[in-house]
């Protein structure tokens, strides 16, 4: 539909500089400020190009928060599509319950992340927490213990996260022809080999957006960590984000914080990148 | 190859809601069986309960004598054909064709083969790489039909397949069908609402209406002697006029009867001095020109059975509207129905 | 009727049982606690007694009341500002011809996968700078532009939905791009844009890495910031932080519950579409 160009930029302007000016040109800043020494207390500005980013490369805590981080986004995620597939193909083939079954999955995703980590502190809370107490083992401290934390972590974020997965999974569930499945019974499938053969397949595209997002998602956590176990303990559950947070705003430290946040950001459109160009693109994903 | 009964088929969704009431249907061996009506009348239902897809609520459904009833369609042994093709847009043509077998641990050298010649019998061989995705209308038609012909089923189930294709590739495919039912003669049940498809394809014709069999027979038959009302119009375009006999100038030989004439059985003339007896006079309505023949409405008396009457005229017909015409019936190729139970009764 | 021969009712029930309780549970278990008087908290079993005992504590600790106005003034203006924005820009992309519409996506696309965190400190010294730091206003000018890509991709995909003819009807029939755009083609994209406000609505509510960095006095903060700086004069406030967590996520809560099936479609439309 050809219209004079004039009156299509006009009513895409406003967004276009709301864009331009309180996202792009904040991360232009923010890539600026990371090539300086900048504490603001100490009202110390400099520029000193690329030694923060050598710094980084030798920081320990970086390539451990990078370790943090990805262990959190693997593991939640594989856990999170095996249960959001089963969950899409309970939803679909519901026939009595499905509002009900919809409207409990809607629940973690509306309450705020952060109240969700205080949720699930206070039922971890190994003092008064309800699942300390059920379980047979008694003193086990999970906010507090290195090895549990991150897989507390992991927990609150299935809690979180599921539901969003499910329902792409749904969408995509939903959107294979009917036919499909009378022509593979007529055709002798099992339902196994249906599921295996026929389902599966189509699902790709969805599998593939849905991982994406919730990969994105994942590397830059930080609100649910941040209220379960700020990070701690001894720095196990320190994510990129929390790391880059911290130094910024606890010791003050807006070069090195900026040069941690600008690094978070490669790395998240790296792993965008490097998706969409191999597994994006061979399911069909249109880009 | 097989014959096909259903027994006392019925299928309900609960009080008042009967969709299949009680058929019973007899299909030969090797025939050409077409269920035609209009939509809601249980064609596609029944269709459904005899591939297994349905579950009836009472009756049966036997293939070759034998109770299938409680089979799942993949054990059934019959193929069906469906109106979007249903092709597995992430499998190739060869995949497609094969996937029936691979269910069935067929070996796979056979099922390479058995593929191999289903496309070329069909001509497709040349697609056998290719995704669904990338063939046209009709090239997925075949692959529907391969997918259907690799599986050497007793029967073959076809639900709507030409409606989803444009006129012309539908007489194409219509002819295609019809020549591989001659080569394989095998038994073929054909699902349409298409009365053309119905008469040009069929050995035999089911016509339904509300879940229930309005007439059963050879496609000439139902056209020359139509059981009722109803199957008298669904076949025949334009349709069958039915009358009250006084308002083409005839009389009844009873009381209580309707006159069915088919268009082409109606003669139109403009000139009264050809107008010989037994005609009615009446005025040009609407006059649609179409090419081989004109069809030509006339307005004739009034009332339910009165109003207007269409017939076919020679090609040359013209008129304007309005304008003064005679039309006489050819007796001899009357139908007379009785006004009360809506079915046909012969004129004695 | 679809495939229903495969796993059995009963192992559908015992999947649907398992969902709704490790869905419902927790939230479920909080409402519980912060329905129980303040001695009992730390009991397992169903509560004797119900008391509002901590929800009064809630307030009366912190300005929680003042919390809860700010998330709703907060909010409320991000979500009005993002569709008054957004959908121009929808309309625009989904039904008129522009050169560079690929590059509005791809900026949407690439802001949306920013980590927050980076842009922090930017908008922290900006923000700093025009002294709108610890305001609500400071807080909606980020909202907005990052649930800008949100809106962008559901409000284009719900006016591509409206058929092209009606568009150009209008603009036969006399009207303006403009005018067309705010008199067939908004109303008609109505249903769109409730999803879209619901969607936006929740996610300003619950935003907290912005609402920690930039806001710092008790009566200028948001909800989320608040529920996790609870504190109390011995240990932590459970009960208060239950009851508090209840008054702040209800009303989300309830809203999911009730617009649902607007919710699944128009998540589903922006992943599936975009």
């Amino acid at each position: 539909m050809k219209e004079r160009p004039a009156h299509g930029y006009l009513f895409v302007a406003p967004s276009a500089a709301v864009l331009f000016f309180v996202a792009l040109c904040p991360i232009a800043f923010a890539v600026w400020l990371s090539l300086r020494r900048f504490i603001l207390v100490f009202h110390d500005d400099a520029f000193v190009g690329l030694a923060n980013y050598r710094f980084l490369l030798r920081d320990a805590r970086f390539f451990s928060a990078l370790g943090n981080t990805v262990y959190f986004t693997v593991v939640s995620l594989a856990i999170e599509l095996v249960l959001g597939l089963a969950i899409a193909l309970l939803l679909d083939r519901a026939t009595r319950g499905r509002g009900l079954l919809r409207a409990a999955v809607l629940v973690p995703w509306a309450i705020p992340t952060v109240v969700s980590g205080r949720m699930w502190a206070w039922m971890l809370n190994p003092d008064y927490g309800l699942i300390p107490r059920l379980l047979p083992v008694h003193d086990v401290d999970f906010l507090g213990t290195p090895g549990y934390a991150m897989h507390a972590a992991i927990l609150v974020d299935i809690w979180k996260s599921t539901p969003f997965v499910a329902l792409l999974l749904l969408a995509g569930l939903a959107g294979i022809p009917d036919e499909l499945y009378r022509a593979a019974r007529v055709d002798g499938a099992s339902p196994r080999r249906t599921f295996f053969a026929i389902t599966l397949p189509l699902l790709g595209p969805s599998l593939a957006v849905t991982v994406l997002f919730r990969a994105l998602d994942a590397l830059r956590v930080f609100d649910a960590i941040f209220v379960l176990t700020g990070g701690g303990p001894a720095n196990t559950t320190e994510t990129l984000s929390i790391y880059a947070y911290k130094t910024m705003m606890r010791t003050g430290d807006f070069g090195y914080g900026s040069t941690l946040a600008v690094a978070t950001f490669a790395i998240v459109v790296l792993v965008s990148t490097v998706y969409l160009r191999t597994i994006g693109r061979s399911a069909g994903v249109a880009r | 190859m097989a014959t096909i009964s259903l027994s006392r088929l019925t299928k309900s969704f609960g009080p008042g809601a009967d969709v299949v009431k009680s058929i019973d249907l007899e299909i030969q061996d090797g025939e050409f069986m077409t269920l035609v009506g209009p939509s809601g009348c249980g064609k596609s239902t029944i269709l459904n309960l005899v591939a297994g897809l349905e579950r009836p609520t009472a009756g049966a459904v036997l293939v070759d004598g034998v109770d299938v009833t409680e089979l799942s369609p993949g054990d059934r042994d019959v193929a069906m054909v469906f109106q979007s093709y249903a092709l597995y847009p992430h499998m190739t043509v060869a995949k497609n064709l094969g996937f029936p077998l691979t269910n069935a641990h067929v070996p796979k050298a056979t099922i390479e083969e058995r593929v191999r010649e289903t496309a070329e019998r069909l001509e497709i061989a040349h697609l056998l790489e290719r995704k669904p995705r990338e063939l046209s209308g009709g090239q997925r038609q075949r692959v529907a039909l391969g997918r259907a012909l690799v599986r050497r089923p007793k029967a073959f189930l076809f639900d709507e397949p030409l409606s989803n294709l444009d006129a012309t590739l539908r007489s194409q495919m219509r002819a295609e069908l019809k020549k591989l039912h001659e080569e394989l003669r095998a038994t073929f049940v054909y699902v349409t609402h298409d009365q053309a498809e119905a008469m040009t394809l069929s050995d035999r014709v089911v016509v339904l209406e509300g879940g229930s069999v309005q007439q059963v027979g050879p496609a000439r038959t139902i056209y020359e002697e139509p059981a009722s009302i109803f199957v008298a119009g669904f076949f025949g375009s334009p349709r069958i006029n039915v009358v009250r006999p006084d308002v083409l100038a005839q009389q009844a030989p009873r009381d209580g009867l309707l006159l069915g004439v088919r268009p082409e059985d109606l003669e139109v003339g403009l000139d009264a001095k050809d107008a010989a007896g037994g005609a009615a006079s009446g005025s040009v309505y609407l006059v649609e020109p179409m090419g081989a023949e004109t069809f030509v409405t006339v307005s004739l008396g009034e009332g339910e059975h009165g109003g207007r009457v269409s017939a076919r005229a020679p090609a040359g017909f013209e008129a304007r509207t309005g304008a003064p015409c005679w039309i006489r019936a050819d007796m001899t190729r009357a139908l007379w129905f009785d006004e009360a139970t809506q079915r046909r009764v012969s004129p004695a | 009727m679809k495939r229903a021969s495969l796993p059995s009712r009963s192992a559908m029930a015992l999947g649907g049982a398992a969902v709704l309780t490790f869905f419902v549970g927790p939230f479920a278990w909080q409402i519980l606690t912060s329905l129980r008087t303040e001695a009992t908290v730390t009991e397992l079993g169903l509560p004797h007694a119900l008391s509002l005992d901590s929800y009064v504590a809630a307030f009366e600790g912190q300005p929680f009341a003042r919390v809860l106005l700010n998330s709703a003034l907060v909010a409320a203006v991000t979500t009005l500002v993002t569709l008054a924005v957004a959908s121009t820009a929808a309309f625009a992309l989904a039904k008129l011809d522009l050169r560079g519409k690929s590059l509005l996506l791809s900026a949407a696309l690439a802001v949306s996968m920013f980590p927050p965190i980076a842009t922090v400190s930017p908008l922290y010294l900006a923000l700093k700078e025009v002294r709108l730091l610890d305001t609500p206003l400071g807080l909606v000018i980020p909202y907005t532009t990052f649930a800008l890509p949100l809106a962008l991709w559901v409000l284009t995909g719900f006016f591509r939905d409206i058929p092209d003819e009606l568009y150009r009807a209008a603009r036969v029939d006399g009207c303006t791009p403009f005018q067309a755009f705010r008199r067939v083609m908004l109303p008609l994209a109505m249903p769109g844009l409730a999803t879209t406000a619901i969607l936006v609505f929740i996610f300003s509510w619950n935003e907290f890495l912005y609402a920690l960095t930039f806001t710092s006095s008790p009566t200028h903060r948001t909800v989320p910031v608040a529920i996790s700086l609870f504190s109390g004069e011995h240990a932590e406030p459970w009960g208060e932080i239950a009851a508090a967590s209840v008054i702040a996520t209800l009303p989300l809560v309830l809203v999911a519950l009730v617009f649902q099936k607007r919710i699944v479609a128009g998540l589903t439309q922006g992943a599936v579409k975009g």
